[in-house]
């Protein structure tokens, strides 16, 4: 193909279709009229816009009864209920850019917060039972003073009690 | 309806299906009836066109009306109502294609294979020579559908809407939402791989 027909080429199909500006149409006539391959182009294309459309059909006899039905139910389905309307809007939140970050948000602080409470020495490492007193010792305000409490005169008077239980089993036995 | 009629473009209002919509939105159902009677057999031959599966399109054309009753509250007359109906067809066409709920296949019959009521009569020498075109057209037909078949879809539209609506590539653009210079573009490319399909067969010189 010439420099000159792929200068023109793209027009062809707008020009054969009369879809093309009266100045450019005259110019890629006077082209035309002068290159072989840009008319058997033309000619060619121009083929396509006669081929005859397909056949006309008409709709079944039953097609606007099964319509009409079909609307009647599109119209019986129910709008969406206030619950289902509240689970769209949240979707659609969540979905949003600010919601998003919210989300992005709540994550990241849930997984810190389990770091923190996963680390060594923290009640959620010690066995089940330990956890348990700690985590009650804490509610009652006594958590810092814990280890004071291990050590104090009560525990050790709870020692020597026992220590006098035992030596009045001996005595007895 | 008044706010409706400030967003409105003026010139669409001179289109006698627009008015119907907007009678059909203000509660006539009669209205919808007429709009139904006038688009129900250009709307299928449209979607048949481009499918090729009366069934299917029968199928699609009820979803276009349907679709067109369900938004009557949100409709805006802010092109022909024919612009906008087909432009609802259009894409309905386009998202059966791209979901594959259907296949569509064009088989390919021979002049051979093709209906027998246009078959040779001996009786009749005048309506041989007729049905001797009938059968060389019905076996062009199909040799064109298969062509347009190996198109890309929206190539095919473009095309469909262009030799067989004769619709301008404004109105295809309004069709396909797009520009007039991408329809232009569509058209050359989807026209030239036609000529070339159709060159092979020797339909086209």
């Amino acid at each position: 193909m010439k420099l000159t027909c792929i200068q023109y080429h793209r027009d062809l199909t707008a020009y054969v279709d009369g879809e093309l500006p009266p100045d450019r149409a005259a110019r890629l006539e006077r082209h035309v009229r002068s290159c072989a391959a840009c008319s058997a182009d033309v000619k060619a294309l121009g083929q396509l816009s006669r081929l005859a459309p397909p056949a006309e059909i008409e709709p079944s006899a039953y097609f606007d009864r099964i319509f009409w039905t079909r609307l009647a139910e599109a119209r019986r389905e129910k709008a969406p209920s206030a619950l289902e309307q509240a689970l769209v809007s949240t979707k659609l939140f969540f979905t949003s850019p600010a919601g998003l970050s919210l989300s992005v948000g709540l994550a990241m602080g849930i997984f810190v917060a389990s770091l923190y409470l996963m680390r060594p020495g923290t009640p959620a490492s010690l066995p089940p039972q330990q956890r348990q007193e700690l985590m009650a010792a804490a509610e009652l305000d006594l958590y810092a003073n814990f280890e004071v409490i291990q050590n104090s005169e009560a525990l050790e008077n709870f020692e020597l009690i026992e220590m006098l239980d035992e030596l009045k089993q001996d005595e007895q036995g | 309806m008044n706010s409706v009629l400030q967003k409105t473009d003026k010139q669409s209002l001179d289109d006698p299906h627009v008015l119907l919509m907007l009678r059909f939105q203000a509660g006539e159902e009669d209205a919808f009836k007429i709009l139904f009677e006038a688009y129900r057999g250009p709307l299928l031959n449209f979607i048949y066109r481009y499918l090729q599966d009366k069934r299917i399109a029968e199928e699609l054309t009820q979803e276009v009306f349907i679709r067109v009753y369900k938004s009557a509250g949100t409709y805006r007359p802010e092109a022909m109502f024919s612009t906008w109906i087909y432009r609802i067809a259009t894409n309905i066409c386009l998202n059966e294609l791209r979901t594959g709920r259907h296949k569509y296949e064009v088989e390919f019959k021979g002049p051979e294979d093709t209906d027998t009521s246009m078959q040779y009569d001996p009786v009749d020498e005048r309506s041989r020579v007729k049905t001797d075109e009938n059968m060389v057209s019905a076996h062009q037909q199909q040799l064109v559908q298969q062509a347009l078949h190996k198109l890309p879809k929206k190539q095919r539209l473009a095309l469909i809407m262009s030799i067989y609506d004769q619709l301008s590539y404004r109105e295809i653009g309004q069709r396909l939402e797009c520009t007039e210079a991408a329809v232009k573009s569509i058209i050359h490319r989807s026209k030239l791989a036609l000529r070339d399909l159709l060159k092979k067969e020797g339909m086209v010189n």
